[in-house]
């Protein structure tokens, strides 16, 4: 009856068709015809089914009614009807129901209940009654609908506004792991993975993810502490506010003197409401902003170099923390996109997309790690806007924190030196000399003057340490990179950068205060913003803290509208704006390389200045600007000027660019101090359906104020375009540019003439064509004055095509770049008999006669790189038998040649990787394989034949090559469900060479066969056993005896109860013959142990729980047996 | 002792003539679904080519706590990021085998709840990026001497990872799955070539539920025909689903229907719902956890690769139209 009734009601929402009401789509109708004629009848107003529809992180769900009568609730979904107690819980009253069982997200709960239908209110109020006099009006009476209601007891909460619960998911994982062998101590590990998110409440949601590797455990079994978690990141998003901790961005984009873009650990939280916005951060920087621009070098597209404020390049860069620009463009890092950095050595490549040229302008702010000092940063900032008015304040703090030095501890002797370092670093050196054993021995080279020289890794007798103090200032110099060690050389007094001391970092603090507003008065608009800065470069000295301030401070007035009857808008502009010396922003003030535009040289200070501007603009349609301005400039080094600018862009079809800038000025304090820029532009492009043409021509003449003589740059660059229209399927283009530099310079009446030109080249096919060709190309080839010709090349290629009727498809991606590597030297010291690690060739052999010492030098060896990837393959078979054989060809190489590539370096042959001694590095794969009839039970055979080769010349003093070809064969029988046969064939031949620039020479070629067979019988899940037997012959070629290897052992793996199982793996090599060889000499024997067991077992303590217990058994001859285990136990929530 | 060559030979007869002493055992049992739901599309990721965004043959998918969508692509060699929103956030990786370069890449899997990992098949190797698309460490090099001791030669062809970090490499050549812990140690070894529940036969796809089981599929078989004929709705091969405990016993296993040879993709969310794409056939369908069928689409453009969102809709990577699709299960018949 009870079903009847189920069935009844469904149908009844069927036919009610009510929202929220309805049967299961998956429920045959003709099975409930019978029922429903019963059930027209005797329909229940009061009951009915709710349709539910799981969401994902949700486990309570409110009905659309409360008050559900006791008992008359059943759930079910599509695959079983739910136990109540068990899969749910009811809240009758608010009609709630709480999920407890597995809920797919998307899968449909459907709630069949009875409830009252005129249920009682869910709160009360207090009603007062009082006689009614006959002189007192009706509506004086007390209205207790006007009194306050007051939830009931039993319905406290809020229904509408507080739902049962935070609906909040919390996943994740947590691994503890005990390991211990005979070659280690026992050692705790363990990982945690936590993710949470959900709803807190209404409109407030949650995200968070916590990550903990192998982070050692206190006594209490807890982390130490929030820092030494790998990553912890929380969003919390409310209507009116968010917060955010962990590893969050800041930044801070109003007004022009405290814009702050930072990548910081810690806590912002922002709220909005009512025009007021205000944001809060307190984090740990993690490093010290610095920018450099410079301009790039024809044809190296990297690695370039970044380093600290001082010059030094020994710095780490804070991931995610750089902004790059090339010639005023922001560039996205991928090597695909624009441009891969290196952070750890702080270097940057441009990729084949973003050619670099003497003529780009780069620019990249980013962070370096601080090494000094913990430094933290607090800031707010705040705005309120309505209307036409606007106002904001920012305050920020940087500052170290001195009383936590990191990785250093400072003497007595140290602080003083600090105290009266004043703001200098050139001052702040401590002792840096230790006598004992060390790199350098001394050596005076006057009756006054003591050096000391660089007489190799630990070899002196003396441990000396240098400071960088700055260019010029300095009396060493440093040289080379020596076993991981910067050696110095002395160069003289002030011969170069650094001094011998220990630099002791100085504790700084910086803060900013900026205050800003705009009015808008009709078409008027007027801006304020002043800033003060402090900024204390030695927490340790008040010494020179007079100079630690400097202000800022600007001013518009702009005015915008309509100009009669001239079509769009129009608007005039004019501000000033001063910096005073001392003024120190977060970020720079002025775009990159804009000292050019007035005649001053890259790297001048422009962002302390007096300035005055006035601009005219008129916008006559969406995307078309006339633009005039003039600028007035002088800075505090004396250099005053002016600027003409204008500029048109027009937009459409034929879109136009052009730009006239004149600029005139004077340096004072110098002999030739005349300054300045005149720089044309005119651009054009027509956009045609079918054509695309373009046309560019620049001319650019900058005049540089200098003591030695008036430099002068003159540029005159002429490119042209053309293109394919959005009618073409293809994506074509080819283009051609000139450029011709010179420089001259007065004094010396000298010329230097450079021109470069530029062949581009595009071919893309539609995306969806079964035949894709990808082509993209630029060749640059430079000619200076003296006839040289230097040419640098970027392409890549793409190739696709499939024939799926055949079962043909093939891809190829060839892509080349041109790039750097600092040159390296290898240097191998001889140490007496038995006192070293390494052989004479290098090789780490653990005991040997020889240390190895590696050296890199700061010069760098330009290269042209070229990287290949092809596949093809052919699939056949239709029968059961064949279905799935295929034969395949796998072609993977790589070529770095020292000067021009050559076209045959796309397709490398294993002959030039191991012959061409211009090759810095080459490596070549080459891979045919094919697997005929996997379906057989009888005979599913496979081979591969596989040859890699790999040749390393990246040492000027030595290289090696290593040649592998193997091949194999293997045959798969599969007599019956239970049992399955294998057997493999092999062959591999190896060589490998070594070669130092004394000339002597490592050659050695392995040849090993050999054949391997298991046989494997599973009865069912509950067992299965295997049996494996390898047999080997391996001898270096020209040996007549061979090495014989015989391994045979059994494998089984059985379930032990309904949650375990245990697996054991065993085998035993037989061995005779002589040794074996190993292909180069290394530490670690050559040959098959003798012994080698792993056993394992495994057990499901909970549906979320896991243990599992390994160890590992391995046994040489000669040699200590190395037992290893491990315990693990993983929960899962 | 017997010379190299003759003592192969013996070891062939011997195993031909032990396999020939057995007779055909049937394959697993088919699941008759129940009337799927629709798959509709809720919104596309990306677009046809090889600029910013541009997918040409996306071959991973993966999301990562914050809805982020990461999609590797064996063309272009490169990992790409989208936020849940659809605005393209970054990418890394270009051909090559130094760091943060590529050679095929091929799945990507959600690392614990900190990153992501990402296979590098031609260069043999798991690298894992962290939240912000930077890349952290190469786990895992599949061809280190010292492991190619330990397992042999491994030819990867997918690979997954559970809620703690651990991954689970799929070896296509010897039909088997490598377990290695959060830190790239190798743990583990589960499953050899065979037919019974537990082995594999052409083993194509990996995923991880939630609890660290594994769900796997294999290539087609054709099944027995009378079976074929039994329904006909069913398609006369199908491809094994089997779901695994982390220790690799056998918990349940399915065949998904397939008519050729397919490539598969496979994909597990929280509440152990399987995905499941057919490359050549244009499906993906949902199966309940223990393999009843939930949901399907079809005339998808060579589906390469799937993936779960948090909020339950389902991510489908066409290579055909170079696209991400977001589906979810509708409550209309199809």
């Amino acid at each position: 009856m009870r079903h009847a009734a189920r069935i009844a009601l469904l149908l009844a929402g069927v036919l009610g068709g009510g929202a929220g009401q309805g049967i299961g789509n998956n429920v045959t109708p003709l099975l409930l015809l019978p029922a429903a004629a019963q059930a027209s009848e005797a329909r229940d107003p009061g009951c009915g089914v709710t349709r539910i529809v799981a969401v994902s992180g949700a486990v309570t769900y409110r009905l659309p009614h409360g008050f559900v009568r006791a008992g008359s609730d059943s759930l079910w979904t599509r695959a079983r009807t739910w136990v109540r107690g068990k899969d749910y819980l009811l809240d009758a009253l608010r009609g709630d129901v709480r999920v407890l069982a597995s809920l797919t997200p998307g899968e449909t709960l459907y709630v069949a209940s009875c409830w009252l239908l005129r249920p009682p209110p869910l709160e009360y109020a207090r009603a007062y009654y009082r006689p009614l006099r006959m002189d007192e009006p009706a509506a004086a009476a007390p209205d207790s609908a006007n009194v306050q209601a007051a939830p009931r007891p039993s319905t406290g909460r809020e229904l509408a506004n507080a739902p049962g619960g935070a609906q909040l998911s919390v996943t994740g994982n947590k691994t503890i792991a005990v390991e211990f062998g005979s070659s280690q101590d026992a050692a705790l590990r363990q990982s945690l993975d936590l993710a949470v998110i959900g709803q807190l409440a209404p409109g407030v949601e949650l995200t968070g993810v916590l990550s903990d590797r192998n982070t050692p455990l206190t006594a209490q079994g807890t982390t130490q502490d929030l820092q030494s978690l790998d990553r912890v990141l929380l969003e919390l998003k409310a209507p009116r506010g968010s917060a955010s901790f962990g590893d969050i961005p800041l930044v801070f984009d109003r007004g022009q003197f405290s814009r702050l873009e930072r990548r910081v650990q810690g806590v912002r939280g922002e709220v909005h409401d009512h025009g007021f916005t205000a944001s809060l951060a307190a984090a740990s920087a993690q490093g010290e902003y610095n920018r450099m621009q410079f301009v790039g070098v024809d044809g190296l597209q990297g690695p370039y170099a970044l380093t600290d404020r001082t010059g030094s390049t020994a710095i780490t860069v804070v991931a995610g923390s750089e902004v790059v620009t090339v010639d005023g463009a922001r560039m996205t890092r991928g090597e695909s996109a624009d441009y891969s950095i290196d952070y750890e050595r702080a270097r940057i490549t441009f990729s084949n997309r973003r050619p670099v040229s003497s003529a780009s302008r780069i620019t990249v702010e980013y962070q370096y790690a601080v090494t000094r000092y913990r430094r933290n940063l607090a800031a707010f900032t705040g705005g309120w806007g309505t209307g036409a008015y606007r106002l904001f304040v920012n305050a920020i703090r940087e500052s170290d924190d001195k009383g936590r030095p990191l990785d250093l501890t400072f003497s007595a002797q140290d602080l003083l030196t600090l105290a009266a370092a004043g703001d200098s670093a050139a001052r702040a050196v401590g002792n840096g000399v230790t006598a004992g054993t060390g790199d350098y021995d001394s050596l005076r080279v006057a009756l006054d003057t003591l050096i000391y020289v660089f007489v190799g890794s630990n070899a002196g007798h003396f441990d000396v340490r240098f400071a960088r103090i700055g260019p010029g200032q300095g009396d060493y110099a440093d040289s080379a990179v020596v076993a991981g060690r910067t050696s110095y050389r002395y160069v003289g007094p002030g011969g170069g950068a650094f001094v011998i001391g220990r630099a002791l970092p100085l504790p700084e603090s910086h803060d900013l205060l900026a205050l800003g507003g705009s009015a808008a008065f009709g078409a008027l608009t007027l801006e304020a913003e002043g800033a003060t800065s402090k900024r204390d470069r030695n927490l340790y000295s008040a010494l020179d803290d007079q100079n630690d301030g400097g202000a800022a401070g600007r001013l518009s007035a702009q005015l915008e509208g309509r100009l009669g009857p001239l079509p769009g808008r129009a608007g005039a502009q004019v501000g000033a704006r001063t910096v005073a010396r001392r003024f120190e922003s977060f970020s720079r003030l002025e775009r990159p390389f804009a000292e050019e535009d007035w005649g001053l040289p890259v790297g001048a200070d422009l962002e302390h200045q007096r300035r005055g501007d006035g601009a005219l603009w008129w916008q006559p349609r969406v995307g078309s600007e006339l633009r005039v301005d003039v600028s007035a400039l002088s800075t505090p080094d004396g250099y005053r000027g002016t600027r003409r600018h204008g500029e048109w862009t027009g937009a459409g079809r034929l879109s136009t660019h052009a730009l006239w800038l004149e600029s005139d000025g004077t340096l004072s304090g110098v002999r030739y101090g005349a300054a300045g820029r005149s720089r044309w532009l005119a651009e054009a492009r027509f956009t045609g359906g079918v054509l695309v043409p373009a046309v560019h021509a620049e001319h650019d003449r900058r005049r540089t104020a200098a003591d030695s003589a008036a430099s002068v740059n003159r540029v005159d660059e002429v490119t042209g375009e053309l293109a394919s229209g959005a009618q073409v399927p293809w994506k074509l283009l080819a283009g051609l540019g000139e450029r011709r530099e010179t420089q001259e310079a007065s004094a010396a009446s000298s010329a230097r003439a450079r021109r470069a030109t530029t062949y581009r080249l595009q071919a893309e096919s539609p995306p969806t064509a079964p035949v894709g060709v990808g082509l993209s190309g630029l060749r640059r080839v430079a000619h200076d004055a003296l006839a040289a010709r230097t040419s640098s090349d970027l392409a890549s290629v793409r190739l696709r095509g499939e024939r799926k009727r055949w079962g043909l498809s093939g891809t190829m991606n060839v892509e080349v770049t041109s790039e750097a590597e600092n040159q390296r030297v290898r240097t191998l010291q001889f140490v007496g008999a038995g006192r070293g690690a390494y052989d004479a060739f290098g090789n780490f052999v653990g005991t040997g006669d020889y240390d190895l010492v590696l050296t890199v030098s700061t010069l760098l060896d330009r290269y042209a790189r070229v990287a290949t990837s092809a596949h093809a393959a052919w699939v056949f078979g239709k029968s059961e038998m064949w279905r799935g054989s295929r034969m395949e060809f796998t072609l993977e190489d790589e070529a770095r040649r020292r000067g021009e590539l050559r076209l045959a370096d796309a397709i490398l042959s294993t002959g030039i990787a191991l012959e061409d001694g211009a090759l810095s590095r080459g490596a070549v794969l080459q891979r045919l394989e094919g697997e005929l009839a996997p379906g057989s039970r009888i005979a599913a055979l496979r081979m591969r034949a596989e040859r890699r080769v790999a040749a390393d010349r990246s040492f000027s003093d030595f290289a090696q090559t290593t040649d592998q070809r193997q091949g194999s064969l293997r045959w798969r029988a599969r007599p019956g469900k239970e049992t399955t046969v294998e057997t493999e064939a092999r062959v591999n031949w190896q060589r490998a060479t070594q070669e130092l620039a004394a000339g002597s020479r490592y050659d050695r070629t392995i040849v090993e066969e050999g054949a391997q067979t298991q046989w494997v019988w599973q009865p069912g899940p509950a067992l299965r056993l295997a049996g494996a037997a390898d047999l080997g012959f391996s001898r270096p070629q020209g040996q007549l005896d061979a090495t014989r290897t015989i391994k045979i052992g059994p494998d089984v793996s059985m379930a032990v109860g309904a949650r375990g199982r245990a697996e054991l793996v065993l085998r035993r090599a037989f061995v005779s013959g002589p040794p074996a060889s190993a292909l180069i000499p290394s530490v670690d024997p050559a040959g098959a142990a003798r012994w080698d067991a792993h056993a394992r077992f495994d057990l499901r303590l909970h549906e979320t729980t896991t243990f599992g217990l390994s160890g590992d058994l391995r046994e040489r001859p000669d040699r200590p047996t190395v037992v290893s285990g491990r315990a693990e136990v993983r929960a899962f929530f | 002792m017997l010379p190299p060559r003759l003592a192969t030979l013996l070891a062939l007869a011997l195993t031909l003539t032990a396999s020939l002493a057995y007779s055909a055992q049937p394959d697993s049992t088919l699941v008759a679904g129940a009337t799927p739901l629709r798959l509709d599309s809720l919104g596309v990721y990306g677009h046809a080519g090889t600029d910013d965004g541009g997918l040409v043959a996306p071959s991973g998918l993966a999301t990562d706590q914050f809805a982020h969508i990461w999609v590797s692509d064996a063309s272009t060699n490169r990992l790409q990021r989208w936020d849940a929103a659809g605005q393209w956030l970054g990418q890394s990786g270009s051909l090559g085998s130094d760091a943060n370069q590529f050679r095929r890449p091929a799945s990507v899997a959600r690392l614990g709840s900190s990153g992501v990992a990402v296979l590098d098949i031609e260069n043999r190797r798991v690298v894992t990026y962290d939240l912000l698309g930077r890349l952290a460490v190469v786990l895992v090099q599949l061809d280190a001497a010292a492991l190619e001791e330990q397992t042999g030669r491994i030819t990867p062809v997918s690979l997954a990872a559970d809620r703690g970090g651990a991954l689970y490499v799929a070896d296509g050549d010897r039909d088997r799955v490598l377990a290695f812990d959060f830190a790239g140690r190798l743990v583990r070894t589960v499953g050899s070539y065979g037919a019974a529940p537990g082995s594999f036969r052409g083993l194509a796809s990996i995923a991880v539920a939630p609890h660290g089981e594994l769900v796997t599929v294999e290539r087609p078989v054709s099944l027995p025909r009378k079976r074929a004929n039994a329904a006909d709705s069913l398609a006369a091969s199908g491809a094994r689903v089997q779901r695994l405990d982390a220790g690799g016993a056998p918990i349940a296993s399915w065949l998904v229907p397939a008519v050729s040879e397919e490539s598969f993709a496979l994909a597990v969310d929280d509440s152990g719902r399987v995905a499941v794409t057919c490359a050549s056939a244009g499906t993906v369908t949902v199966y309940s956890r223990e393999g009843r069928v939930l949901a399907a689409r079809e005339g998808l453009a060579q589906p390469g690769a799937v993936a779960w969102m948090p909020d339950g809709a389902l991510l489908v990577a066409e290579a055909g139209r170079g696209r991400i699709l977001r589906v979810a299960p509708s409550a209309a018949k199809p």
